[in-house]
C-alpha cells in the first residue's frame, strides 16, 4: 500500500468517525416524554416501588423525583449531577439520586438503559416516568416537565 | 511539574476539560502519522504514543507529558481559567484504553502481524480524533455495555 493511499484512509476514517461523533452528539441531552399511545413505553411501565427503594428514593413528601444513572468514569454525569442539585435546591420536594448503573443491572435493562448519563424524572405518586433524557439535558427543559 | 493542580473535596484531581482535548489532538497527529508512514518509524511513533498512555494510565495524569505541555502552554499564552473542569478519573480510564490498544497493536507488530497492528492503531485514532474534534465522551457509551458482558461471562 503506498503512502498516499494510506493518508486518505487515515482522514477518511477521521472524517467519518467526526461525522457519527457530531449525528450522535446532536442527540444529546433530549428530552423524551413517554406518549400515552406509546404501547412499548406503557408496557415497560414506570419505576416499581422495589426499584424506588432499591435506589434509596423515598416517596413520602416528595412531588417529583430525579433517578440518574451514571457510572464512575463519565465527566457527563457530573454536569447532569450539578443540574439536579441545583434543581433540589429551588423546588420543594424534589429528590433525586445518583446509582452506578453497572451496580443496579437489573434496573438498567428493565428500562432500556444503553448508556449514561441517563435521567429519568419519576411521578412518586405511581412511579410513572414523567420524562427521561441521555446525555446533559438542558435544566430549563426538565423545568418544563416538572412545571406542566 | 506537577504543582498547582487543583483538588476536589475528597481530594482528588480535577482537571480542565480542555486538557484531554489538546491531549488527544497530540495523540491523533502522532498516530496519523504512524499509520501513514509505518515502517521502522511508524512503529517508533506508535511505540512513543505507547509510553505516553502508560505514563498517563499508570502514574496519573499529573505526569502526563501532553497534559503538562497543554499546562505550559496554557501559561505561556495565558489561554485563561478553565472553562469547565473534571475529575481525573474519566480521562484517565480512556488512557487506560489507549494503551490497552497500542500495547496490543506493539504485540501485534512485533508478532509478524502489521495488518491487525495497524487496524488496533486506527482504532485509537478514531477514538483520539471523536475526541479532540468533538469532545464525545466514549467510555460512557461502551461502560454498560461492559459491565452486562462481564455480568453476562459471569453467570
Amino acid at each position: 500500500m503506498d503512502v498516499l493511499v494510506r493518508a486518505g484512509i487515515v482522514v477518511g476514517l477521521l472524517l467519518v468517525t467526526v461525522v457519527l461523533g457530531v449525528w450522535w452528539q446532536r442527540r444529546e441531552g433530549r428530552v423524551k416524554e413517554p406518549a400515552a399511545s406509546d404501547g412499548r413505553r406503557a408496557a415497560t411501565g414506570g419505576f416499581s416501588l422495589e426499584h424506588l427503594e432499591e435506589v434509596g428514593l423515598h416517596r413520602d413528601g416528595a412531588n417529583a423525583l430525579g433517578l440518574l444513572l451514571g457510572s464512575p468514569t463519565c465527566a457527563p454525569c457530573v454536569q447532569v449531577k450539578e443540574v439536579l442539585r441545583e434543581m433540589a435546591q429551588e423546588r420543594q420536594g424534589f429528590r433525586w439520586a445518583y446509582i452506578d448503573a453497572g451496580d443496579h443491572l437489573a434496573l438498567a435493562r428493565a428500562h432500556h438503559v444503553m448508556r449514561v448519563p441517563t435521567l429519568f424524572l419519576i411521578d412518586p405518586d405511581d412511579g410513572r416516568i414523567l420524562a427521561r433524557t441521555s446525555g446533559v439535558p438542558a435544566k430549563r427543559d426538565l423545568d418544563a416537565v416538572l412545571d406542566r | 511539574m506537577a504543582q498547582q493542580l487543583a483538588h476536589d473535596e475528597a481530594g482528588k484531581l480535577i482537571i480542565d476539560v480542555r486538557g484531554p482535548r489538546f491531549s488527544a489532538a497530540i495523540t491523533t497527529t502522532v498516530l496519523a502519522a504512524a499509520i501513514i508512514v509505518q515502517g521502522t518509524v511508524g512503529t517508533v511513533l506508535l511505540a512513543f504514543q505507547f509510553v505516553m498512555f502508560t505514563i498517563a494510565a499508570f502514574a496519573g495524569l499529573r505526569w502526563s507529558p501532553y497534559g503538562n505541555l497543554f499546562r505550559w502552554v496554557k501559561r505561556r499564552f495565558e489561554l485563561g481559567p478553565p472553562p469547565a473542569t473534571e475529575p481525573e478519573a474519566p480521562p484517565r480510564f480512556a488512557q487506560l484504553m489507549g494503551f490497552i490498544f497500542t500495547a496490543g497493536g506493539l504485540l501485534a507488530l512485533a508478532a509478524g502481524a502489521p495488518g491487525l497492528g495497524w487496524v488496533l492503531a486506527g482504532i485509537v485514532l478514531a477514538l483520539s480524533g471523536l475526541l479532540a474534534f468533538t469532545g464525545l465522551c466514549v467510555g460512557c457509551e461502551v461502560y454498560l455495555l461492559g459491565k452486562r458482558l462481564l455480568g453476562a461471562a459471569a453467570r
